[in-house]
């Protein structure tokens, strides 16, 4: 059973390949969707439960930092990364300010950094999730023994 | 004896041995997995309070650049409250008239067991 759904979003073919063999061998329990441009990957953040987005900048059409940007409107609380091969600084900035990316790779990818990155990123987002879950169900049955005593 | 059993087991040993009033395997978002109780409680409300306390405690602690909290203990003037952290997904959760000394080291050694079990 699949713990984490990873988004990747890239124009090239064998970048999405090898990234989503990357992380379904080294992310337990990790289960990758891909796409190959901005609209694809939002339509399917609005089907499929996702976990972690990791896109590129660099597409024909919706770049990367306008796809994360409406990402971030779509699915707030899903985390986002960015990659690009031409690390520039205003590029980096804006996706940081207004995209507000976890973290930024620069191509070619040092993959053990980037699993690091990943995991890290997952596994707060799990331990969030849990405690968000856990006062959510305090609060209920708070709620509930007090409706009982009123 | 199969997992659930093993860890019942432990949990039986741990309150008996430990003069514990209770122990329970709990997972960190509230739901109760298996128990070991003198008295009847409502095991419900035990268990989701502790894993929000839980949770309340390492988001407080986030907010100082820690990862995580491996031990939680609660003093009261009656009863008191340990916990440790098992894995990713779970915690061990104790409770005692009065914590002895020593309960770390105690619920360490049982999660140490119960880890084991819990990694299959």
């Amino acid at each position: 059973m699949s713990k984490h759904s990873i988004l990747i979003v890239d124009d090239e073919e064998d970048i999405l390949e090898s990234l989503r063999d990357l992380f379904e061998v080294a992310i337990d329990g990790a289960r990758c969707l891909t796409a190959r441009d901005g609209e694809e990957a939002l339509a399917t953040l609005g089907r499929e439960q996702v976990d972690l987005i990791v896109s590129d900048f660099k597409m024909p059409g919706m770049d990367g930092l306008e796809f994360l940007e409406r990402a971030r409107q779509k699915a707030p609380r899903v985390p986002r990364i960015m990659m690009t091969a031409f690390p520039d600084l205003e590029i980096a900035i804006q996706a940081i300010n207004t995209a507000k990316i976890e973290t930024f790779f620069t191509k070619p990818l040092d993959p053990d950094k980037v699993i690091q990155s990943v995991r890290d990123i997952l596994d707060e987002r799990r331990a969030r999730g849990q405690r968000d879950q856990a006062m959510s169900r305090a609060m209920d049955l708070l709620r509930r023994k007090k409706e009982g005593m009123a | 004896m199969n997992g659930q059993e093993a860890f019942q087991d432990a949990l039986d040993r741990l309150v008996e041995e430990g003069g514990l009033l209770g122990a329970a395997l709990v997972r960190r978002d509230g739901i109760p997995v298996l128990g070991s109780y003198r008295r009847s409680i409502s095991e419900e409300v035990f268990t989701a309070m502790a894993a929000a306390m839980w949770g309340a405690a390492e988001a407080a602690l986030a907010e100082w650049g820690s990862d995580a909290a491996d031990w939680l203990r609660v003093d009261g003037p009656a009863i008191g409250l340990a916990g440790i952290s098992l894995d990713d997904e779970n915690l061990l959760v104790a409770v005692a008239e009065r914590l002895q000394d020593d309960v770390h080291d105690r619920l360490q050694t049982a999660a140490q067991g119960m880890r084991a079990v819990l990694a299959g």
